[in-house]
């Protein structure tokens, strides 16, 4: 420093405004680089002294969990109880008894109930391969499909791969298996006749329902797919989401989804609330020749409530829930009390749906406000606390 | 005492006309065009780029064509998307504007193309807005009123008065400033909000993902990004801290843009800033016929300096606005809009209508996805404005459906820099019967603590 003095006093004027500003240059760069250097220390220090187990989960984890614990295996149970279902079928066409229409129905169930979890997570492949109000869960046409029973057209694979959505999947098989107007002995009377034409279709209808959700379970699963993959990298090498947060965005935002539906389409609209008068229009239940539009509500509850909590079964992850009471833990709090009275409500319907949405109206509408502050509580609470973008938009913003 | 004002008054006065003609003489001196001249082939290929990505990830389909409602700003409501692909060819037509100013074709004649037909694309849907929209609306238009290619001096050289190159830099100054000044608030000083939620979803930065993550990082971050936005100004306008400042702004914003999800905003400002350095600056690199304007001298009039005084009055003022209205600004977003408030808020809402026929005193519950895209309804659900613009919605499309005009009430519960949900809007009152008001919306319940 000395130095420099000595060499500013003693040089000529034009030099010592060269040498002045070389030096200020300099020390300005000296400094910057001290200052980044001490901020580095400093938040470094910082992380240092935090106590191990406070850190915020790591989101990354939060989602590689999800994926392996929760997405993935989610969709193989479905593949695998449709499977169930229909090897269930293919016996029963070779043979319809009441036993076997028993269990073909239960099968049905089984594999419903299922499928249904993963509505609390129908992005990627779901709606890329048009499975969300796809051909897997659209409300059947009854006289296209009892149409299709009586043609005398071939029945194959090839001709089932072109009927219209409102002709396969879950509702066309359940219009086939159950009719809440008959009693099993009718509904089983009806495979023995035209010549087991229709327990052909509906075995047929079966394979193609497995075809469907074995396209999805192969997509998110490692492999060809791998959709549950580029989920758990996100932000970290995945092509699909550049960005850890995108995945968040996802995850959330399909349980937002979810609920919205629950609201909407399958609360509202049977009740009638959506329209002045209020009529109810109980045919718009889904599910409703088996009457168990109740336990479909439940399921998809349950699958939000598995993504929420990242568990399934005995496998439990790192749960977004943490990632949400880290930032607030009143909001963590209000999730789990808004999902328990939601459940609490929907079980408190008495059933079936199509019924209670005109003869006990009161206790819908109370399981419709339940729900709903499950999805505002999403929207606002866990979106709020995870900073997540609700509603995706191409536009970017600030 | 009387004296000694008498003698002292004539010194001010002529203290003063000095300072006065000075500073006239300063503005009005001829300085290099050349960095405003790559100012505007920046602004222009900026533009252009930003069209064709904003094509390219199908933001005209999703802005323009997909919706069926848009909210439209007050006394603009016969501002609408054109029909069928107008947009597309809206769109086209921006971006070869773009490219004229870009390479200097007709560049002040393209400049108000290119201008007119932005702001008329983001004054269809105030969904839309974004500041640097707005930012890149403003000088679109000033590169249609100012000389930019300057005129060629005696020596050859496009030159322009030094006031053209003030006002350039005044309109990107402003903006960190007044996004300096917006963070001068308690939620993002003294609670390190939003940064403490958006750094938490940054576990995947590079080398400083858990580091990110920590609350601690985020107080460090909010207090430097505040000292930034009001020092960058100064900084980049003094010769000898400029190249630093720069340096700031390239760090900044490269972290800004990889942190969050803001766009072309970072980008824009990165290379918009290059005309705070000396005017010259370009000719080290850029061969001069690139940078001399073929044009002659022209007169500027004089009153021309009052209007631009004058715009840079409005501009200084506008964003002030909002402290004319009672309440939290970033809560009823009374004078949110053009006020240069940038990542000051994580808002999010959910907003429920329910529509009630007159007559009957019937209700019905109001899906918003049956008349908004899931964005607008993001958006919708907490602006009280919007909330106001959807209500009266509702009810015109009842009334098109030849029902009775229905009251509209609104359930809106919204979350803001990590708050407790609390109620924005007041559930009892008829959103459909309320008129547009400009500040002071009494339906607006107060801000949570």
């Amino acid at each position: 420093m000395k130095t420099r003095t000595t060499r500013l006093e003693l040089a000529p004027a034009s030099t010592a405004i060269v040498s002045g500003r070389e030096v200020g240059r300099r020390d300005l760069i000296v400094g910057l680089g001290l200052a980044g250097l001490a901020a580095s220390f400093g938040v470094g220090v910082l992380a240092a002294c935090r106590r191990t187990g406070t850190d915020p989960p790591d989101r990354g984890r939060i989602l590689s969990d999800l994926s392996s614990i929760v997405f993935v295996p989610a969709y193989a149970a479905a593949s695998s109880d449709a499977k169930a279902m229909e090897t269930g079928l293919v016996g029963f066409k070779d043979g319809p008894t009441a036993s076997g229409l028993a269990a073909a129905r239960e099968a049905w169930k089984a594999a419903r109930r299922t499928w249904k979890k993963t509505d609390a997570f129908l992005f990627g492949p779901a709606a890329d391969l048009a499975i969300v109000g796809g051909v897997i869960d659209t409300a059947a046409d009854l006289a296209k499909v009892e149409a299709l029973v009586s043609a005398t057209t071939p029945l194959d694979a090839a001709a089932i791969a072109k009927l219209g959505a409102n002709e396969r999947g879950f509702p066309a098989i359940e219009a086939l298996l159950f009719d809440p107007a008959k009693d099993d002995a009718a509904t089983l009377a009806l495979f023995e006749q035209e010549g087991g034409r229709r327990a052909q279709l509906v075995a047929l209808l079966a394979a193609d329902l497995v075809a469907k959700i074995d396209a999805v379970r192969d997509a998110w699963a490692p492999g060809a797919g791998d959709y549950g993959g580029q989920l758990a990298r996100a932000g970290r090498g995945s092509t699909v989401f550049p960005a850890e947060r995108q995945g968040i965005d996802a995850v959330v935002n399909g349980l937002i989804a979810a609920a919205e539906v629950l609201i909407a389409l399958r609360l509202a609209k049977p009740l009638g609330i959506d329209k002045t008068p209020a009529v109810p229009a109980p045919e718009l239940v889904e599910s409703p020749r088996s009457d168990v539009s109740i336990d479909d509500i439940l399921a998809v509850l349950d699958g939000i409530d598995e993504v929420y909590f990242g568990h399934s079964g005995a496998l439990t992850g790192l749960p977004l829930a943490d990632a949400v009471a880290d930032r607030s833990p009143s909001a963590d709090d209000r999730m789990r009390l808004a999902m328990e009275k939601a459940k609490e409500a929907v079980r408190a319907i008495q059933g079936p749906l199509r019924t209670a949405v005109v003869d006990r109206r009161d206790s819908v509408v109370a399981a419709h406000v339940a729900v709903r502050e499950v999805k505002r509580t999403l929207t606002t609470d866990v979106a709020g606390a995870l900073g997540t973008s609700v509603g995706f938009g191409v536009t970017d913003g600030d | 005492m009387s004296a000694t004002v008498s003698t002292q008054e004539p010194i001010a006065t002529t203290f003063d006309a000095m300072v006065m003609r000075r500073l006239a003489l300063r503005a009005w001196a001829p300085v290099d065009a050349a960095s405003l001249v790559v100012f505007r082939f920046l602004l222009g290929t900026l533009v252009a780029i930003a069209v064709v990505r904003h094509w390219a990830k199908d933001g005209i389909r999703d802005a323009f064509v997909v919706p069926t409602h848009f909210f439209a700003y007050d006394g603009l409501s016969f501002v609408r998307p054109l029909p069928g692909h107008g947009m597309y060819a809206v769109y086209a037509v921006l971006a070869v504007a773009s490219l004229c100013l870009a390479l200097g074709v007709r560049s002040r004649i393209s400049a108000a193309v290119a201008c007119a037909l932005f702001t008329y694309a983001h004054a269809c849907d105030k969904s839309n807005y974004l500041n640097h929209y707005y930012l890149i609306g403003i000088l679109l238009g000033l590169a249609a009123v100012l000389p930019l290619d300057g005129c060629r001096d005696r020596e050859g050289r496009g030159t322009v008065p030094a006031w053209v190159l003030w006002l350039v830099r005044f309109q990107i100054g402003l903006v960190y400033f007044y996004g300096g000044v917006g963070k001068l608030g308690a939620d993002w000083l003294f609670r390190a909000m939003p940064l403490r939620i958006w750094l938490a979803g940054n576990g995947d930065f590079p080398l400083m993902g858990p580091i990110l993550r920590l609350s601690e990082t985020a107080y460090l971050m909010s207090w430097a990004g505040a000292a930034f936005d009001l020092s960058i100004g100064v900084l980049l306008s003094i010769r000898r801290t400029r190249p630093f400042g720069y340096a700031a702004v390239v760090v900044f914003h490269l972290m800004t843009a990889r942190l969050f999800q803001i766009g072309m905003f970072p980008w824009v400002m990165m290379v918009l800033t290059l005309v705070f350095f000396d005017p010259s600056w370009p000719r080290r690199i850029v061969p001069a016929r690139w940078l001399d304007g073929r044009s002659r001298a022209r007169v500027i009039p004089r009153w021309a300096v009052g209007l631009v005084i004058g715009w840079a009055t409005l501009q200084a003022v506008v964003p002030l606005r909002s402290h004319l209205f009672p309440g939290n600004v970033l809560w009823t977003e009374d004078g949110y809009r053009f006020s240069w408030r940038v990542m000051l808020i994580e808002k999010a809402g959910s907003a429920e209508f329910t529509a009630v026929d007159p007559r009957t005193g019937a209700s019905r519950q109001v899906r918003t996805r049956s008349f908004l895209t899931p964005f607008q309804v993001k958006m919708m659900s907490t602006q009280p404005d919007m909330i106001r613009a959807f209500a009266w919605m509702i009810a015109d499309d009842a009334v098109r459906r030849g029902e009775p005009r229905p009251r509209v009430h609104a359930d809106v519960v919204v979350t803001f820099n990590g708050r407790p949900p609390a109620r924005l809007i007041d559930p009892y009152v008829d959103l459909a019967a309320e008129p547009p008001s400009f500040g002071r919306t009494k339906w607006v319940l107060p801000a949570p603590l």
